[in-house]
């Protein structure tokens, strides 16, 4: 809706300007086509005529002197798993095992699903011919789902927990019901209860609770859900970006951008990364500072025609340190310390942390680098590319208390990571109708990674348009 | 991001090259077209600079500073109008924390003099959010306006200087869940009647942020 109006929008200025003190100069410039559409299309002609003698080619060139972009950008996908330390794809969160791992005696899948997208709008001008200055609005969806199941639970830890809680817990404590399981196994049909009885019992293993255990929906079981109200701001970011060398056959172009901690970060009580939930950051927390170097060669020119380029672009993002919050943890109980003892007594997932609640932490987000390798074809008015892209994220730094941190790191939610993609792009342009606008699609596919999210159905779909300020 | 440009270039030339083979080749390069009043080129005019100032403590605040960018489009000879995101970083020494302002603004220019100096009165406000740069819960909304005088210089070529005087008010607002703590400062449990301490007492707090501050605005100017 909102694209279509700024298409209508700009068809309504581009047409209404060439009738004022444009289209009064071009009309005494020479005879050319009189009349609304030749007024308009004489215009047009112009600027191309301009455009035409700069020999733009490759992502490196930017916008003419005097020109505007509009740009609006839809991304959507959806996070089906993980590439774990070891580059073999699993659930968005690995699950969370006690004791051996062929016979554990508590095992944990924390039921992590989600998808999203986002809307991103970019408005661009061109200072000089090498110039440009951009500002960029990222908005974000998303629909994610904790919904922990435990998966196995040994006979053995099940005696052991009802034993501690009839001597630990107050009266009348729920205990687990040795009838939900088939061996160590949880009954299909049981799992929502085994579910619920775990997020009750967190609390007094010294974590926050991930969700209500006696409301929630039956399909999905007990846990939390994070959905945006809508489209929710990200980082706002803004920059200039120059080509500072081009010639017929090769382009170089450099961009530096900050950015804005516009974005929300999700409340740590809610937190993917501190699994206490679902929700995710919509933004990194901090400002920050980017840039971005392109490429192109030429390697082929068909007359005017049709053109093939070889485009590398790299990226280099560096946030600055910000101070978060500690979520609330509460003091393990006296049963739950008793089966830490069984479980975890190195106290690695779950050390007794309640010091901390209401601390903060530095967290110092890692320098992120990407590169994409790609070769387009350009003809009259489609175009067509495909690339193969690597995105490498540092681990973040935090200075925080040292349980904390190992407890984090032990989550594997905040570690080093890097995935690879192929990339496929296409798109036409309506110039040839003179309508300044061109529709372009992606879809990404994730070919490769390690400690990083998996995503699919992740298609892109661009809509530019141009408004020439200079007649 | 501008692979659209490869297009247009070759579709440019699409255009072109029928163009051009009914036409004579031009002598000489065209003349820059101009607006109907034929005494202007029509074009944006842009800034980028650098704002601050110190030791007023004007609302409490200590230091601020800032950098800012500026599109402006000429309305005849004697307004501009455009934008200016802009930020600030303001200290106040009474307070815990540290505020960086953001603000979009829209600006309106009134012109008394023209080249090669223009003096100008300048009004900006709009939208506006405010971070607690320590801490960091989100940002808090708001909006901030302001008013100044300037004077901008411009010798020979499109680049200039520009310098302005101003002020700027601005409020925001942020709702957070926070911990509620004893005179100790701890944080207080949800009572339970076993006496056990599982959860922690929270409640929604409206945060509010605001600024009063004059700055001196200095950058380049770039007008075509």
């Amino acid at each position: 809706m909102r694209r279509g109006r700024s298409a209508v929008w700009l068809l309504v200025l581009l047409v209404a300007v060439p009738m004022g003190a444009g289209a009064q100069e071009v009309e005494a410039a020479s005879g050319e086509e009189e009349g609304l559409w030749g007024k308009y299309t004489n215009y047009w002609d112009k600027i191309l005529e301009r455009v035409m003698d700069m020999d733009l080619y490759g992502a490196s060139a930017q916008l003419p002197k005097g020109i505007f972009k509009f740009k609006v950008d839809y991304n959507m996908r959806r996070a089906v798993g993980r590439f774990d330390n070891h580059r073999v794809r699993t659930d968005m969160i690995p699950p969370i095992e006690f004791g051996e791992p062929d016979n554990p005696l508590l095992a944990i899948n924390l039921g992590a699903s989600g998808e999203g997208g986002g809307v991103t709008m970019q408005f661009s001008y061109g200072i000089t011919d090498a110039l440009d200055f951009y500002f960029e609005l990222p908005f974000q969806y998303m629909d994610v789902q904790m919904r922990p199941k435990v998966v196995a639970m040994d006979p053995l830890a099940v005696a052991m927990i009802n034993s501690n809680i009839r001597q630990h817990a107050p009266p009348g404590y729920p205990e687990i019901d040795p009838n939900w399981f088939d061996g160590s196994r949880v009954k299909e049909r049981f799992k929502n209860e085994a579910a619920a009885w775990f997020l009750r019992y967190l609390p007094r293993l010294g974590r926050p609770s991930m969700g209500d255990p006696d409301n929630y929906p039956d399909k999905l079981g007990p846990g939390k859900s994070f959905i945006t109200d809508g489209l929710v701001l990200a980082d706002i970011n803004t920059g200039f970006s120059w080509n500072y060398y081009r010639d017929k056959r090769i382009s170089a172009a450099l961009c530096a951008r900050v950015f804005f901690p516009t974005g929300r970060i999700a409340d740590p009580m809610n937190s993917l990364m501190l699994a206490t939930g679902p929700g995710l950051d919509q933004g990194v927390g901090s400002f920050g500072m980017g840039f971005t170097q392109w490429y192109d060669v030429r390697v082929f020119r068909y007359k005017h025609w049709v053109d093939i380029i070889i485009g590398v672009e790299l990226t280099m993002a560096y946030f600055f340190k910000s101070h978060r919050r500690y979520p609330d943890f509460p003091e393990p109980t006296g049963d739950g310390n008793a089966l830490l003892d069984m479980l975890d007594a190195e106290r690695n997932y779950f050390p007794d942390m309640h010091d901390l609640t209401g601390k903060t932490f530095e967290y110092t987000p890692g320098v992120g680098v990407d590169a994409l390798l790609q070769i387009g074809v350009s003809s009259l008015i489609f175009d067509v590319g495909l690339g193969i892209g690597y995105s490498y994220a540092q681990e973040p730094e935090f200075n925080a208390d040292w349980r904390f941190e190992q407890m984090v790191r032990g989550l594997e939610m905040a570690a080093a990571g890097h995935y690879e993609v192929l990339r496929f792009a296409a798109g036409f342009n309506l110039i040839p109708f003179y309508i300044p606008l061109s529709i372009h699609y992606q879809y990404e596919k994730n070919i490769g990674g390690r400690n990083t999210l998996i995503f699919d159905r992740n298609h892109w779909i661009t809509v530019e348009g141009f408004l020439p300020t200079v007649f | 991001m501008k692979k659209i440009f490869c297009s247009i270039v070759i579709l440019a030339l699409a255009f072109g090259i029928p163009a051009a083979a009914q036409e004579p080749e031009p002598e000489t390069k065209p003349a820059p077209l101009t607006m109907a009043s034929g005494d202007k080129p029509f074009e944006l005019a842009f800034q980028i600079g650098a704002s601050g100032f110190g030791g007023l403590a004007i609302g409490g605040i200590d230091f601020i500073g800032g950098v800012n960018a500026t599109l402006m489009y000429p309305i005849g000879d004697l307004f501009y109008a455009g934008i200016r995101p802009g930020l600030h970083y303001v200290y106040k020494e009474d307070t815990d924390f540290e505020t960086t302002w953001f603000h979009p603004d829209v600006i309106f220019q009134v012109n008394f003099l023209h080249d090669p100096v223009r003096v100008y009165l300048i009004a900006y406000g709009g939208f506006a959010v405010a971070l607690d740069g320590d801490l960091y819960p989100g940002i808090a909304h708001g909006f901030s306006a302001g008013g100044g005088v300037g004077v901008s210089w411009r010798a020979k070529g499109p680049w200039g200087l520009f310098a302005e005087l101003g002020f700027r008010y601005g409020s925001a607002s942020l709702e957070q869940s926070m911990l509620v703590r004893d005179a100790s400062g701890n944080p207080q449990c949800v009572p339970n009647p076993d006496d056990e301490c599982l959860e922690y007492i929270r409640e929604d707090v409206t945060r509010d942020f605001e600024l009063t501050a004059f700055t001196i605005n200095i950058g380049v100017v770039y007008e075509p």
